[in-house]
């Protein structure tokens, strides 16, 4: 459709007499972004002035039907830049469709900054920011990405994503062994690059005590069967299966059997008290798995979104069964839900959105897109690195951040970066490096990184990663972490005492700086390359040796002592840039 | 029943902390003797090493000593000759195999509760200064050991050089060697980047994959230290393709029942995979001791033979019991061939062997003790309904996703081979949140007191008949009596009184239960349990129990027990079924009590249904009295004790207070002395001529240097008569009160 355009939807009902009948007054109509295209009570369809793919769905009776429409901007794509491997290939096919021409390639500091951020969890050390721009390596991005990949970093911050999800969450003080070694394995298989089915599978079917198998430690969080089916449809499958708990799911196929079905996988956990307070044993209960239909009443064998599983002899556990099916190499779902998360993770917005609402009447914006990466990361054997090593080396991931006349309005066909606000966690950590000033936290080695942190009970004593957004691990949605900007977060960043007291930290990076003999200007690019990876500007820097270099009178007009306001300068300084846009957001 | 045997104790401490009278509430436990750190906590055969020790109540400890004669003490002495503080040197005799071994002080309470010394073969070292940076990483010579300790909030860090294709073996020695270390070892590399991390407690093989520096940290899970966070972290080159043994540890206290006697130290016959289902299962013949693995994940080892009808067969797995994180499970099935196939009949599923006395839960308070004597593997047996093939699945219960060739299993099948094993305990309280600092309480007497044990029967393949305890080379002054292990039943317990009288002295006892099986008389030892830690909040800390290696007993003889009771009169009691019997008891007091009176409840088969009853603290006698026509036992002779909690006013170090004031008499009068001295110098300078007024100023002065060190002295002395006091100030202290047990002879109802 272009642009402005009109269209009317017919919804014909065919009845099992044979009989087909015209419902498209009863029908209900549901766009899956208004901000694109609306739809009336009358199958009425209007495009807005977006470009992109939009769709709507039409219900009627339990039963569901999709209309996708592809709307062309039509402007002329013709200096594409050459493709890296299919992600760019797919990804720029999908812009020629729709006339949207891309951005041109970010320059060498942005993607420094971005890849670093977006891998490591962290800003890039001045050295390493130093290094890469003067290296002339024609391969230097992807040597960055594998040394990121290797790091540590990368096991931190990708395990703090994945607990928060898997709902790590302390509860009671006694509960600190358990997160602990939970977070720990959950970092430990990510630097060991374990298979994802083999992480999912060792989660799913874990058996023994959380200090001798810590994946038992979800077990303690999450109890029932019935909640163990939702999360994991939720988290593994990108399914919601809520609904289909107390009736048909109404915008899906999925029906009570179904829920029950899959619950029927968890009814042979068997649990056994522990020597440790409030912790139970896991092992399999022998016995034929089933679980009652809540309406019909009916016992339901063990079964998989539709799929059959072969009869499960009672010594079996039928969790392994079920991640056997998983990790089966066309199962439609499960490595489809991980690339659709990793990708949210690099480019903000997942190729289908919500990233864990995965079903027919929610097409993703490029499936072509979606089928090849889910396709590359089975053939890898669920390899987690590899899928970070093929988004991140694409030429889509390193377009620049900023629009050209054309693709300013588009936020779905990844014509340009899209810019994010760094997470809580990160944003600590990026001003804990910039001021000098690490954050100490309770128990925790000094020097722990806030993205390290094992589990929620941080958040208590921490304003700063509360008004952020960090979860509370309550939740297995991502939506969970707060990443909206706030009047809360800017008056934080502006004003707060903690951040203060960072700035003025004894010995911190402001306090270096005003007792360092070089010339003022050596240390504000200094100051620029620790917080933007890159050297200042022109202006910038003039700008930034005139406020440095000028006499600093008190509220009495008194001229204060030169050391003293060296050191309030390069404070300000320092405050100045951690406010802007540059520093909170990754681009 | 043990759930309202503290009763009186727990409602006494409840209304004292409720009233706020004492700002102290009571604590458990009478003060025991508790060696509880060695740095560093071993050596290496054939060397001398000089330790440090550290504990509770180890005052005036002299001696220390081993469970092995190949492990020798003396005190260290200083320049002067003096023994230091808390130092010796110990001697490893070159035979003296590696192993962990007991280490005890001698204290004046007794034989201190244990902490492991191990002995190895590696280069030992002791770490000194801090490395909790990786700039400060302590270097680590190939095949060393090193002695240390986690700092709270810290990581350690050491460093090794290392050549490409080198197989290098971490392994941290913590739980095994009663540390409280849950240790995360990680091989980094030389930037400190994690290469390879172990948390479980396992250890870290690793193939260098380049020459250089590699580093080593050592961390504690949740980041706790201190000085009970000890371990040590072994490091050797391993010859690639031979099987790792690791540092040697302690054993878990459900090990005491295997094996059984006379088995074989390696079985002769090895599963052979696959053998994962009825079609691939491997022939047996019946009976059969095999070993195999739980590996890979999910692993089912399916077993088939040929029995006949009306067969029983007896089946013992041990997995768990070697200390593995493993759940064996075995289901036994008749097989029979039909047209389309065979069908498969369940004959027996087997899985835990429970705990033959319920277990202390994880509540407010203990309700059983918090040992358990059961175990994860696998006792049970099956008998054979028709003649022909049977199979036997064998599966962990817990190994759905793990790899670890290392999670190992025996496999026995064979006829009923009745027989037993035993394990014992100090006995528990029933108190507030499980105050495990009773359970470490080591088995060293005051005088006067009696120290129960419950003893636990693991009874295997049937066996159902009595076992009688026994305890000899007892240390002087020192009696026990076992009070037997029913028929059919699985608790029992040994007194053991201290004298009065016994002089200090320790003895390594032994302890044996005795039954008759199959017309002939069975002996097996009971081996001891203890919790590694005195742990007075067990919801915040896990106790970690374990086997200990000999029965050490003591006598302190120096301090009394607060109360005795024994009965009046040592002679047997008689008493014919169906009537009542009174037996005079004496109380003896050397304390204070909180409250009036203490409940006593029976102990001893036959008698222990007998209902519990108060007797009145502040007398000197009371009774106890039995209706055997409630009772309902049958004549013979019984052994019975009695016992209940009581609060004393327990005081301290009495005995540092008269030295105390002894000193301080003999400062006072010293300075007294130095002061006249010193008024009177002083006089004969006033009155001195000028010529000698320097000379006398000079005795003055010096007169005056003396009497300001006899003033210190003074001020010490009247400091340690306060401390004196202070330690003595009476305290409110609930221990188990046992009395002396008495003979029961139950003669036959006079037939009218």
């Amino acid at each position: 459709m272009r642009r402005g355009g009109e269209q009317s939807l017919k919804a014909l009902a065919k009845f099992t007499d044979g009989s087909v009948r015209d419902v498209t007054s009863m029908a209900l109509y549901e766009s899956n972004d208004p901000a694109m295209a609306t739809v009336n009570s009358h199958g009425q369809v209007k495009v807005l002035d977006l470009a992109g793919k939009v769709s709507v769905m039409v219900r009627y009776q339990g039963r569901i039907s999709v209309f996708s429409a592809s709307v062309p901007l039509g402007a002329a794509v013709d200096s594409l830049p050459p493709a890296k491997n299919f992600v760019d290939e797919l990804v720029f096919a999908n812009l020629k469709e729709l006339g949207i021409p891309p951005s041109a390639a970010c320059d060498d500091a942005t993607f420094l900054r971005r890849v670093t951020l977006d891998i490591g969890g962290r800003l890039p050390t001045p050295d390493e920011a130093t290094a890469f721009l003067a290296s002339t390596a024609a391969d230097k991005r992807e040597k960055v990405i594998e040394e990121l990949l290797a790091s540590p970093d990368y096991a931190d911050f990708f395990a703090n994503k994945w607990t928060a999800l898997l709902k790590n969450r302390r509860d009671d003080a006694s509960d600190i062994i358990s997160n602990f070694a939970f977070h720990a394995w959950v970092r430990d298989g990510l630097l060991a690059n374990k298979r994802y089915d083999q992480f999912v599978r060792e989660l799913l079917a874990a058996t023994g005590t959380v200090i001798g198998n810590p994946p038992v430690a979800w077990y303690k969080r999450v109890k029932e069967p019935k909640q163990q089916l939702e999360d994991v449809a939720q988290l593994f499958l990108g399914v919601r299966m809520q609904c289909a708990q107390c009736h048909h799911h109404p915008f899906e196929k999925w029906s009570q059997d179904d829920y029950y079905a899959l619950a029927a996988f968890f009814t042979q956990v068997g649990r056994k008290p522990s020597a440790t307070r409030g912790e139970d044993l896991i092992f399999h209960k022998r016995g034929v798995a089933t679980m009652a239909n809540m309406k019909t009443g009916i016992a339901l064998k063990p079964a998989a979104l539709g799929d059959v599983i072969p009869e499960i002899a009672p010594d079996s556990d039928p969790r392994l069964h079920l991640a056997d099916w998983m990790a089966g190499p066309s199962n439609p779902f499960f490595a489809k839900s991980l690339v659709n998360r990793y990708w949210k993770h690099f480019f903000q917005r997942g190729l289908i959105e919500p990233e864990d609402d995965i079903r027919d009447s929610n097409p993703p914006t490029n499936p072509e897109l979606l089928a090849a990466l889910e396709k590359h990361f089975v053939s890898s054997g669920f390899d987690l690195k590899e899928l970070i090593r093929t988004i991140t080396r694409s030429q889509a991931y390193q377009l620049s951040s900023t629009p050209n006349q054309h693709n300013v309005v588009d936020v779905q066909n990844y014509s340009r970066y899209y810019p994010r606000r760094l997470q809580a966690e990160v944003l600590l950590d990026a001003v804990d490096a910039l001021t000098g000033s690490q954050t100490d936290f309770q128990n925790l080695p000094p020097g722990t990184r806030a993205v390290a942190l094992p589990d929620n009970s941080y958040n208590r004593a921490s304003p700063f990663l509360r008004v952020f957004g960090r979860p509370e691990g309550e939740s297995v949605c991502e939506c969970e972490r707060v990443q909206s900007s706030s009047l809360a977060q800017s008056l934080h960043l502006i004003n707060a005492g903690d951040v203060k007291a960072k700035l003025a930290q004894p010995g911190g990076r402001a306090e270096k700086l005003a007792s360092d003999t070089r010339p003022p200007e050596e240390r504000v690019r200094d100051v620029y390359l620790a917080a933007f990876s890159r050297l200042p500007k022109e202006e910038e820097l003039k700008t930034a040796v005139e406020y440095l270099t000028e006499v600093r009178t008190d509220a009495a007009g008194t001229t204060i002592e030169p050391q003293r306001a060296g050191r309030e300068n390069f404070q300000d300084l320092l405050w100045a840039l951690i406010n802007t846009k540059e520093f909170l957001f990754n681009h | 029943m043990i759930a309202t045997r503290f009763q009186l104790a727990v409602f006494t401490m409840v209304t004292v902390i409720s009233s706020g009278q004492l700002a102290q509430a009571q604590s458990v436990c009478l003060p025991a003797p508790r060696l509880l750190t060695t740095m560093p906590m071993g050596g290496k055969s054939g060397t001398l090493v000089e330790i440090t020790i550290a504990g509770e109540h180890l005052e005036e400890a002299k001696e220390l000593v081993f469970s092995d004669a190949r492990l020798s003490a003396t005190p260290k002495l200083n320049a002067a000759g003096q023994p230091e503080a808390n130092k010796y040197l110990v001697t490893l005799a070159a035979d003296c195999p590696p192993g962990v071994y007991e280490a005890r002080l001698m204290t004046r309470l007794g034989l201190s509760s244990s902490r492991v010394f191990s002995v190895g073969t590696l280069t030992e070292v002791t770490r000194t200064q801090p490395n909790t940076k990786l700039d400060s990483a302590l270097v680590l010579p190939l095949n060393s050991v090193c002695n240390a300790v986690i700092t709270n909030r810290s990581v350690d860090h050491y460093s090794f050089e290392a050549k490409k294709d080198q197989r290098i073996i971490v392994d941290c020695a913590t739980r095994g060697i009663d540390s409280k270390l849950d240790a995360v070892v990680i091989i980094a590399d030389a930037m400190g980047r994690d290469l390879l991390v172990e948390r479980r407690g396992g250890v870290l093989d690793y193939t260098i994959p380049a020459d250089g520096k590699y580093v080593i940290k050592v961390h504690e899970l949740t980041f706790k230290g201190g000085h009970d966070y000890f371990y040590r972290l072994g490091l050797w080159e391993q010859p690639a393709g031979t099987p790792i043994v690791r540092q040697p540890g302690t054993r878990t206290v459900n090990s005491f029942s295997w094996p059984p006697v006379g088995l074989p130290e390696q079985s002769m016959l090895a599963e052979a995979e696959p053998n994962n289902d009825g079609k691939k299962a491997m022939k047996i013949t019946l009976p059969a001791d095999l070993n195999g693995t739980f590996f890979p994940a999910a692993d089912v080892d399916v077993f088939e033979f040929e029995a006949k009808k009306g067969e029983e067969w007896w089946v013992e797995v041990a997995s768990e019991r070697f200390g593995l994180p493993t759940d064996p499970a075995v289901i036994v099935q008749q097989v029979t061939k039909t047209a389309d196939g065979e069908k498969t009949t369940d004959l027996a599923e087997l899985a835990d062997v429970p705990s033959p006395v319920k277990v202390s839960s994880n509540g407010y308070a203990y309700d059983g003790p918090p040992y358990d004597a059961g175990t994860a593997d696998v006792l049970g047996k099956f008998v054979v309904k028709e003649d022909g093939l049977h199979r036997l699945q064998l599966t962990d219960l817990f190994g759905g996703t793990r790899n670890d060739v290392r999670n190992r299993y025996r496999l026995l099948i064979r006829k009923a081979a009745p027989d037993f094993a035993l394990v014992a305990w100090a006995q528990h309280m029933e108190l507030r949140n499980g105050d495990r600092a009773a359970l470490s309480k080591p088995m060293s007497l005051r005088g006067g007191a009696t120290m129960a044990l419950e003893v636990i029967a693991f009874r295997r393949d049937g066996f159902a008949g009595d076992i009688d305890l026994t305890m000899s080379g007892l240390p002087e002054g020192v009696t026990a009596k076992g009070l037997k292990i029913p028929a059919g039943q699985s608790r029992g317990m040994i007194v053991i009184t201290a004298h009065q009288d016994a002089p200090r002295g320790f003895a390594n006892a032994s302890f044996q239960g005795v039954a008759e099986i199959n017309g002939a008389a069975v002996t097996r030892p009971v081996r001891l349990a203890s919790m590694s830690w005195p742990i007075p909040d067990s919801w915040g800390e896990v106790p970690s129990p374990r086997l200990i290696t000999d029965v050490p007993v003591s006598v302190g003889g120096s301090d009394l027990s607060p109360l005795t009771i024994k009965p009046q009169s040592t002679d047997v009691f008689e008493v014919k079924a169906g009537e009542k019997l009174t037996v005079p008891l004496v109380l003896q007091r050397r304390s204070e009590f909180s409250g009036a009176t203490m409940q006593l409840k029976p102990i001893g088969a036959g008698f222990d249904r007998a209902p519990a009853f108060d007797i009145n603290l502040t007398g000197d006698t009371a009774q106890a009295t039995f209706d055997l026509a409630a009772l309902k036992v049958n004549p013979g002779d019984y052994l019975v004790a009695f016992h209940g909690g009581a609060v004393a006013k327990y005081r301290h170090r009495v005995d540092q207070i008269a030295v105390a004031e002894a000193a301080q008499k003999q400062a006072t009068e010293a300075a007294a002395a130095i002061d006249a001295e010193v008024k009177k110098l002083m006089d004969a300078v006033a009155a001195a001529p000028d010529d000698k007024k320097p000379e006398a100023m000079k005795a003055a002065e010096e007169a005056a240097a003396r009497q300001k060190a006899a003033a210190a002295a003074l001020n010490a002395a009247n400091e340690q008569l306060k401390n004196a006091n202070n330690v003595a100030q009476p305290r409110d202290i609930v221990d188990i009160v046992v009395s002396e047990p008495i003979t029961i002879r139950v003669l036959p109802a006079e037939t009218k």
